[in-house]
């Protein structure tokens, strides 16, 4: 059989199935069944399928995944995100757009302690827009930039995406984490300066209120009671990692340690609040580890069917250049993107892209890079993103998607700007890991 | 019926608090791992090989838990466009179809566990951990998983009938929380 049939009928067929709306782990795992099948002889084919289920999920680089959700629950259900987002709120004065600009301080702190956008757009939702609905903001002004920053939540280690990308794509998980922090942080910027702009120009979509005056003494002493305490979680996590004292996987155990020590310290830890932790963390990473359960199997049958190889060969010797490719595909996981859950992107693309990306002879870090703001702006990129759905869950009665699409667009523009600059500046994402300790 | 479902019900359970356990011993380990070489120079040869398999273990002790919460992600624009009645129809066959994919793996997987159980095959780490003592989680849970889909064929099949045949108005009204 030609490759580019095998291909057809494997991605095909999980569209078919996913349409159907089976769970995607198990239109996974009946590909292959099917492929192993087809591709590994018969029925001792199918007796791989414990193999590959065993090594797919024994990898210690997964670790962090279900750690990095245990921490975000831990800040989110003992209430410590919340008071993050309240002490930033003292902090700003008068500003345009302020709590647009809020929305964005806040979600890049709360991206430091979390590894899931969902989540973030759900706190970030649900706290500030009743204010931005009180004092008279746009839909476009309001629900906008909670899209945008939430999502920042991948891009700031920890990130369980980053963790993902690195197992499943089989490239450096520390230096991947190290990566995205300068282009975390640029976006944010990107977002800010927009706001600013867009409030300047269109002072009525976000008027100025006064701000309750909060005196300096208070500010500070919240900021050491709930704010300072966090510097000591991003140095357990991203600290570690950085100085070579541990690896990532480690290193998402000490973290998460930390959240619960500091959860304990503010007396918010009590039985119900460790059941919701645990019970939601559960939820999540038992979803996601079924997902991955066929990981290997999956990138197997990619590879042996020769797909991969042939579909790696087909891009390298088109008459673009290399650049371009890159690009293509990228605009493949848009596409993808407004479509498919993030996993079931990254299954399906990472074992036939990075090694063409390696190929061509671009650094694989720099690719995963880009790959994680491409995966970043799916979550917020009509029709069907998820975070867009989670938006409209907390987004005050009477919001309809389109105000929701309407809102995210300008986001997804300053995503894709900020893709832009890393692909042309490759050191924005290139230079901390280079600096890295090993 | 009954006394079957209770029991049914209180292994799920059973198996989701052992879940919960494994992840917070996970983070124990790892960080006791981590103390053990940074300040007292001597590493333990079994953290991050044990924190592999509870890893195994913790995800196929859930996974048919997570079923029956509804919360492993899925793609529901087409099954939300159409009739109550019939996306029941449609789920009852999609969950149908997952029980078929999972007492396929419970089988084989069960097999390969009797077989490295029979030639006493060990891994090929320092441990030395007998293979099936780790492979063994993986029949077990395939087989809740297995269950647990003929429990939601069947529940669809039943109330397909009490269901309206006319299309919702809004396409999509929740998602589950993730990522």
């Amino acid at each position: 059989m030609e490759w580019y049939f095998v291909l057809l009928i494997i991605f095909g067929g999980l569209a078919v199935l996913m349409a159907t709306g089976m769970p995607v782990a198990i239109c996974f795992m009946l590909i292959n069944i099917a492929g192993m099948f087809i591709f590994f002889g018969g029925m001792s084919g199918i007796e791989q399928i414990t193999i590959s289920i065993y090594s797919s999920l024994t990898n210690f680089t997964l670790l962090p995944v279900p750690l990095f959700i245990l921490m975000g629950e831990v800040m989110f259900q003992s209430g410590l995100a919340q008071d993050l987002i309240r002490t930033t709120d003292k902090w700003l004065g008068k500003l345009p757009g302020r709590l647009s600009l809020l929305a964005v301080a806040a979600g890049t702190l709360l991206s430091t302690l979390t590894g899931t956008s969902l989540a973030s757009v759900a706190m970030l939702g649900s706290i500030i827009t009743p204010e931005m609905e009180k004092q008279g903001y746009q839909k476009s002004m309001s629900l906008g930039p909670i899209l945008g920053s939430g999502g920042l939540a991948m891009m700031i280690p920890p990130s369980a995406l980053a963790v993902l990308c690195g197992a499943i794509g089989e490239i450096s998980v520390g230096r991947i984490l190290m990566a995205i922090i300068l282009p975390g942080l640029l976006m944010a910027a990107i977002y800010t300066a927009y706001i600013v702009i867009r409030c300047k120009l269109q002072p009525s979509i976000a008027p100025a209120y006064e701000v309750v005056h909060v005196r300096f003494s208070e500010k500070m002493k919240d900021t050491a009671k709930y704010i300072f305490p966090m510097a000591i979680i991003i140095f357990l996590v991203i600290g570690v990692i950085f100085l070579g004292i541990a690896t990532p996987s480690e290193a998402a155990a000490t973290g998460s340690i930390g959240t619960f020590i500091l959860a304990i310290a503010y007396r918010r830890l009590n039985w119900p609040t460790l059941k919701k932790i645990t019970s939601s963390t559960l939820s999540i990473a038992g979803m996601l580890f079924l997902i991955i359960a066929g990981a290997t199997a999956f990138s197997q049958i990619l590879g042996f069917s020769g797909a991969s190889a042939g579909l790696g060969k087909l891009a390298t010797g088109l008459p673009l250049s290399p650049m371009m490719i890159i690009i293509a595909m990228q605009i493949v996981i848009l596409i993808l993107g407004g479509f498919m859950d993030v996993v079931s992107i990254m299954m399906i693309t990472l074992p036939i892209f990075v090694p063409v990306a390696e190929a061509l002879g671009f650094n694989t870090v720099w690719f995963a890079v880009i790959f994680l703001i491409n995966i970043e702006m799916a979550g917020i990129s009509p029709p069907f993103g998820l975070s867009l759905f989670v938006m409209k869950g907390v987004a005050p009665e009477g919001t309809t998607m389109g105000d929701i699409y309407r809102a995210a667009f300008p986001f997804l523009g300053m995503s894709a700007l900020a893709m832009a600059l890393i692909m042309a500046f490759p050191k924005l994402a290139l230079w901390l890991p280079g600096l890295m300790m090993r | 019926m009954k006394t079957a479902a209770r029991i049914y019900n209180w292994i799920l359970n059973f198996c989701t608090v052992l879940g919960g356990i494994l992840i917070i011993l996970l983070m124990l380990v790892v960080t006791f791992e981590v103390c053990m070489r940074y300040f007292f120079a001597s590493p333990t040869i079994w953290a991050s090989e044990t924190a592999g398999y509870m890893q195994l273990y913790f995800a196929f002790l859930v996974a048919a838990w997570v079923l029956k919460r509804g919360a492993h992600v899925k793609m529901d624009l087409v099954v939300n466009r159409i009739s109550p009645r019939k996306a029941a129809i449609v789920n009852a066959v999609t969950s149908f179809i997952g029980a078929i994919v999972f007492i396929i793996i419970a089988y084989y997987s069960l097999r390969h566990t009797i077989y490295v159980y029979n030639i006493d095959y060990r891994t090929t780490t320092i441990m030395r951990v007998p293979q099936y003592l780790i492979t063994l989680i993986i029949p077990f849970g395939s087989f809740l998983l297995f269950i647990e889909f003929l429990v939601q064929f069947w529940k669809n099949l039943s109330s397909r009938k009490t269901l309206p045949d006319t299309r919702r108005g809004e396409i999509i009204e929740e998602t589950e929380l993730y990522m």
